[in-house]
């Protein structure tokens, strides 16, 4: 399970590489998250583009990052398609999560917004 | 991998590798066909059958949505098997078998580990998303989306072996 990470503005922009998020790497994903959601960031965008698979191991897995975040860290995500999206719609967690298009559009919609 | 060479005391049959992949032919349109895959209960294991089964569907015609669907409802099931059905031992057979019928595949899972407690698999009801972060359900998803998207949703107990079944149909996906 490998997350990359890219700090801008007071954004830090967190990619997975892998294409599933899924039982056998769900505990990892949420170790490797609780390292990368500890930075000056007040808001890190978790980008799913590379994902086109997540089962109900990777949701809670990503659910768990979210209550786990730092006090004053918000989460949000970015990149869902497909089938990812769909487990999302289907629970419903996709009113729960601020969802966005791509990484390009949340951070120029952080950058007007500030 | 590692070599398994194990009983399944069913039919007499030895796993001699993770995955026996045993398959008649797999075509939409042709009703007798089946694909039966026998493997060990871990997560590498449903990885790999995963992909196994989808490149199957793929080459028998079968479309991306209807693909994507199947993917997620085995998945559900069969981590369930490892997770809990074999929680005790660490290991143990699965027998996964696919066969097509109108509009839809029928799935028959079978499994050595323990019984399904209360005898029943849960309802999977939606969960309530309406409480603060803090409170948030990190599980009880699965039985859920597996409730959703399939049909017919059928668990027998019988000669010490868990028989799951269910139908996944084209049009729902």
């Amino acid at each position: 399970m490998q997350l990359t990470h890219r700090d801008f503005d007071d954004v830090r922009v967190v990619s997975v590489s892998d294409d599933r998020i899924d039982a056998a790497c769900a505990i990892q994903f949420k170790d490797e998250m609780r390292a990368m959601a500890e930075g000056d960031a007040s808001r890190v965008l978790l980008n799913l583009a590379n994902v086109t698979f997540l089962d109900s191991s990777g949701l809670g897995a990503i659910v768990a990052c979210l209550k786990a975040m730092p006090k004053d860290t918000k989460l949000e995500l970015a990149g869902l398609d497909g089938a990812v999206l769909k487990v999302f719609q289907l629970t419903r967690m996709n009113t729960v999560f601020t969802i966005h298009d791509d990484v390009d559009s949340a951070v120029a919609g952080y950058r007007h917004a500030s | 991998m590692t070599m398994l060479t194990r009983r399944w005391p069913a039919t007499g049959m030895r796993l001699e590798r993770d995955i026996n992949y045993h398959m008649k032919s797999l075509d939409v349109h042709d009703e007798t066909a089946l694909i039966s895959l026998d493997f060990e209960a871990s997560n590498t294991c449903v990885r790999e059958t995963l992909k196994t089964t989808g490149n199957a569907l793929e080459a028998a015609g079968y479309g991306a949505e209807f693909r994507a669907t199947v993917e997620l409802v085995l998945a559900e099931i069969l981590n369930n098997i490892v997770e809990h059905a074999y929680a005790d031992q660490g290991f143990g057979p699965i027998r996964l078998t696919i066969i097509p019928t109108d509009g839809a595949l029928k799935f028959e899972v079978v499994d050595h580990g323990v019984p399904m407690p209360n005898g029943n698999p849960p309802e999977g009801k939606p969960a309530d998303l309406s409480c603060a972060t803090e409170d948030l359900p990190e599980g009880g998803f699965g039985w859920f989306l597996i409730r959703e998207l399939t049909h017919d949703f059928c668990y027998i107990r019988e000669n010490e072996q868990n028989n799951f079944s269910f139908v996944v149909t084209q049009d729902e996906s």
